[in-house]
């Protein structure tokens, strides 16, 4: 029996020998060396980038969440300190109020109106101008391009009293026509930035798409529009989504060449910024403020709580339609036809 | 009226014929003037007058009375900025030095962050839309209404609240580097950098966005041809994607430096200071703002301009 026990053990002792020795066998062929420590680095890289990425979005999501479920608190639980998440009376009182301080639904739709063509101008204008940058040849490019950079340099509300001046001179207040024609000439909100980035993208285009147009009898703005924009989705998708976004989030070129002058038309970011500095008034002015009991109103956090929900319905919109644009971000734009470099 | 219909078809045909045997060289050159036309018509009227403008104001006193009143005052608007303007108990030097401090410390972070979570956010898992699009949140964020509107009372009333703890988890956290014998300098920077990464979450939107679009831009051989070679991830990112962005640094870099700015405490001086009235002094202000974001530029340009690849060469 004894002598069963020990060499079954004796045998035991020998196959995991016998693994162990097939083991080094295998770890000491350089290429199974490779492919075992990529695959550690491989498993090692997904739970960092899964750390980080949801740590980060944890650290940009909170305050948010937050925000929403404050935004649904009654206006009477303000302070009340047992309320941590969900709201003791949920309440859409704060939507209601912000609704109408913003006057929402006109502000929402000319707001979007001009985005939308402010967008689609720049886009045209900056990319006509990029493409200029980045493959023609004409006289003063050098210094003409050190002036676009100028252009991004100096602060824009710098230049916005003189602008103010002409636009006044040329009647074009009051309506979104003179953003539009800034938008045009390229000289819209960080058309700069959307040129530098445009003549960057073109610059990484190869050179073979346009000599097979060429030789194929093209011209150059069907070069530009058959050839060359197709193969710059990513740059035409970003430089859209930041025209789009700062147009809508501009307060201070809307608020001083439209809203400023002209009440009948509303814009969300400027209407949002009045708030900030007057929200009593406009809510007096609405006949809100005397519906709302004494005790609410006098609350300081009343106003930001009010401020709070018009801040989360300016911006619901671009998320939402952020959610739709970005499946847009294809993995690796194809760059078809081009073979052999 | 057919006739005229034909003039003006054969001098069409004529125009076009004539363009076509003009040299290809002097024919791109035309279509290049063309191109930017229309952006230098705008470049004009919109943005060369007015500047030009400013620099006027900033050495005159501006009265508005129905009209524009100038009285030239040589450099005092420029020497009151630095000598006597003061805002809030704070001089406008010492709003101008905070302001390029807390640039320069968040610049190389902004840089580096925005390019690691780009290429993160490029590779392929589970979830990525929703991870992007949270990432995009502080661009919209970005506004100042919305910044405004969002960080009152209110949200410092509950930050109060709930983060009691925060600071000495940081204390915690100094001690723990103190001990590991890293030199105090450092340690410094590391706080700094800690307790500034909400701040850079929410300044890399943008240029997360655009490293992403750069990302996209590079053609996939260049990829499977140094997959084949045998090349690990870590040296195709410094050989290829590294290179292949490169030029966005340079757009990156402007970026966070004019944004960093323009939201900084010395452009809400400026403000203030032409809500008086008091043109001649704002545009004095602007002009020495604007004269430091390109000097900054102008240095960093010049230190970058060698590692930058270019597809010139």
């Amino acid at each position: 029996m004894m002598t069963d026990k020990t060499e079954t053990v004796q045998n035991k002792k020998a196959i995991i020998k016998a693994r162990l020795d097939s083991a080094k066998e295998w770890s000491k062929d350089p290429h199974n060396r490779r492919m075992a420590a990529q695959e550690g680095q491989h498993v090692f890289l997904k739970v960092l980038r899964f750390v980080i990425l949801f740590g980060l979005s944890f650290v940009i999501i909170y305050p948010i969440l937050q925000q929403i479920s404050v935004a649904f608190r009654a206006p009477t639980d303000i302070n009340n300190v047992s309320v941590v998440w969900i709201p003791e009376t949920f309440s859409l009182e704060n939507f209601r109020i912000a609704f109408q301080a913003l006057d929402y639904w006109n502000a929402l739709r000319n707001t979007l109106f001009i985005s939308v063509v402010a967008m689609v101008l720049q886009v045209v204008s900056t990319s006509i101008v990029g493409y200029a940058f980045a493959r023609f040849t004409f006289p003063l490019k050098n210094l003409l391009f050190a002036l676009v950079l100028l252009t991004i340099i100096v602060p824009p509300a710098t230049l916005a009293f003189p602008q103010f001046l002409y636009f006044r001179q040329l009647g074009m207040l009051g309506n979104p026509s003179s953003i539009f024609l800034m938008s045009a000439l390229g000289m819209g909100i960080k058309s700069g930035i959307f040129i530098f980035l445009f003549r960057q993208f073109f610059k990484s285009i190869p050179y073979e798409l346009e000599e097979a147009a060429q030789v194929d009898g093209a011209g150059a703005f069907r070069i530009f529009y058959q050839v060359i924009m197709p193969n710059a989705k990513g740059a035409i998708i970003t430089v859209a989504l930041f025209a789009f976004v700062w147009q809508w989030n501009d307060s201070y070129f809307s608020g001083l060449f439209i809203s400023g002058t002209n009440v009948d038309f509303p814009i969300l970011a400027h209407r949002l910024t009045t708030l900030v500095h007057g929200l009593q008034g406009t809510l007096t002015s609405l006949g809100i403020w005397s519906l709302i009991g004494q005790n609410v109103t006098e609350n300081p956090l009343f106003v930001s709580l009010i401020l709070n929900t018009a801040g989360i319905l300016v911006m619901a919109p671009l998320l939402i339609m952020y959610l739709f644009v970005q499946r847009l971000f294809v993995e690796g734009i194809e760059r078809t036809g081009i073979t052999g470099q | 009226m057919e006739k005229t219909l034909d003039n003006v078809k054969s001098l069409y045909m004529r125009i076009r014929q004539w363009f076509k045997n003009m040299p290809y060289e002097t024919q791109k050159k035309i279509w290049g003037t063309i191109f930017v036309l229309p952006w230098v018509v705008g470049f004009l009227i919109f943005f060369a007058y007015p500047f030009v403008l400013t620099v006027y104001y900033s050495f005159h006193e501006i009265e508005l009375r129905g009209e524009i009143l100038t009285t030239f005052v040589g450099f005092d608007n420029y020497i009151n900025a630095f000598t006597s303007l003061v805002l809030d108990g704070q001089t406008f030097t010492q709003v101008l030095a905070e302001s390029t401090q807390n640039l320069l410390i968040n610049l190389p972070v902004v840089l580096i962050f925005s390019l690691f979570i780009a290429v993160l956010l490029n590779t392929a898992f589970k979830a990525r839309g929703w991870v992007r699009a949270i990432f995009f949140i502080p661009v919209i964020f970005n506004a100042a209404a919305i910044d405004i509107a969002m960080s009152g009372q209110f949200a410092g009333y509950m930050d109060a609240q709930a983060q009691a703890g925060g600071f000495l988890e940081a204390l915690q956290f100094q001690d723990f580097l103190l001990e590991m014998g890293l030199g105090r300098d450092l340690i410094a920077f590391l706080i700094l950098s800690v307790e500034r990464i909400f701040v850079i979450v929410n300044i890399s939107g943008v240029q997360i966005l655009i490293f992403l679009a750069a990302l996209q831009s590079i053609p996939r051989h260049l990829y499977e041809a140094a997959e084949i070679e045998g090349v690990t991830k870590y040296e195709a990112f410094w050989k290829i994607t590294f290179p292949m962005v490169s030029p966005m640094f340079l757009m990156v870099i402007v970026y966070t430096v004019v944004d960093t700015f323009v939201g900084s405490p010395v452009s809400r001086f400026i403000t203030s200071i032409s809500d008086r009235y008091a043109y001649g002094m704002s545009s004095a202000l602007s002009m020495i703002f604007f004269l430091l974001n390109f000097i900054i530029l102008l240095l960093i340009y010049l230190m970058i301009r060698k590692a930058v690849f270019s597809y010139d060469d």
